[in-house]
């Protein structure tokens, strides 16, 4: 999956409401709602910015985040993205 | 919406996002990231809520997602007017109180639509326009002393109404 591009499932479509430890996000496409911690609001919106593959959205978030590029971060990521996917927010294309 | 017009929304909405991004950085630089990070996707009878009360920074966090909902018939009534200032739930777990002291957080008032004012709140269909399926409806909760405003909708049926909270009260969409 590294080599995929990730994009927005549905681009213009999110509604974000931010508070202090996280977002909810409304998907007009889907009809779903969403609470995200401020860790997986993050990715997801580097992700509404611009669409990128896996291995530069991991080294955006780890230089961004002023972190060493590890293993911890790669699977945390991995996950998140799975989850994204799962929810119809995004999409990966190779 | 012409070509441009598109391109130029496409644009903004991209900017907005890395803006918001970068605030979301420079707090997880001073917060650090969860273990698991965190993705709930909200079910139905689950709110979210923004204290209307001046001054108040107690907002409710994800642990105090509120999972009871009181039971309201769908198509073809009640009418928001027979709904206005019932209470339709005899209380909502999970709402802070803001003031020391006050009472329960019940459920003062549910109102469909956005027309008219009530309580600083705009609503579009005034009393008397019966709650249907579809419906964005506002939940009124009050402590006493401040209320909280809930956006929900829209309504699926009995039991079944997906809430998304507005920060500002007065809008709801």
């Amino acid at each position: 999956m590294d080599g995929h591009t990730l994009r927005l499932a549905a681009p213009g479509f999110l509604e974000w409401r931010v508070w202090d430890d996280g977002c909810v996000v409304f998907n007009a496409a889907t009809g779903q709602t969403h609470y995200l911690d401020n860790f997986t609001s993050y990715l997801l919106r580097l992700i509404e910015a611009a669409p990128l593959t896996v291995d530069d959205l991991t080294e955006t978030v780890s230089v961004g985040l002023g972190r060493e590029r590890s293993a911890q971060i790669e699977a945390q990521i991995a996950g998140a993205l799975r989850n994204f996917e799962t929810l119809a927010l995004l999409e990966s294309a190779r | 919406m012409s070509e441009q017009e598109s391109h130029e929304a496409r644009d903004e909405g991209a900017a907005q996002a890395r803006r918001a991004a970068d605030v979301l950085r420079r707090r997880l630089v001073k917060t650090g990231i969860a273990a698991v990070p965190v993705i709930i996707s909200l079910q139905s009878g689950t709110a979210w809520a923004i204290s209307s009360c001046a001054g108040t920074t107690n907002r409710p966090t994800q642990a105090q997602l509120i999972s009871k909902f009181g039971s309201f018939t769908g198509p073809g009534g009640p009418t928001a007017a027979q709904l206005q200032n019932q209470q339709l739930v005899t209380s909502l777990t999970g709402i802070p109180d803001k003031v020391a002291g006050s009472g329960t957080n019940d459920i003062e008032s549910i109102v469909k639509g956005f027309s008219g004012t009530s309580g600083g709140l705009s609503y579009p269909s005034g009393p008397g326009a019966s709650v249907e399926t579809g419906d964005m409806i506002h939940l009124i909760v009050t402590n006493g002393s401040c209320w909280t405003s809930y956006c929900a909708g829209p309504i699926k049926g009995t039991h079944d109404v997906t809430i998304f909270a507005d920060t500002t009260p007065s809008v709801c969409k």
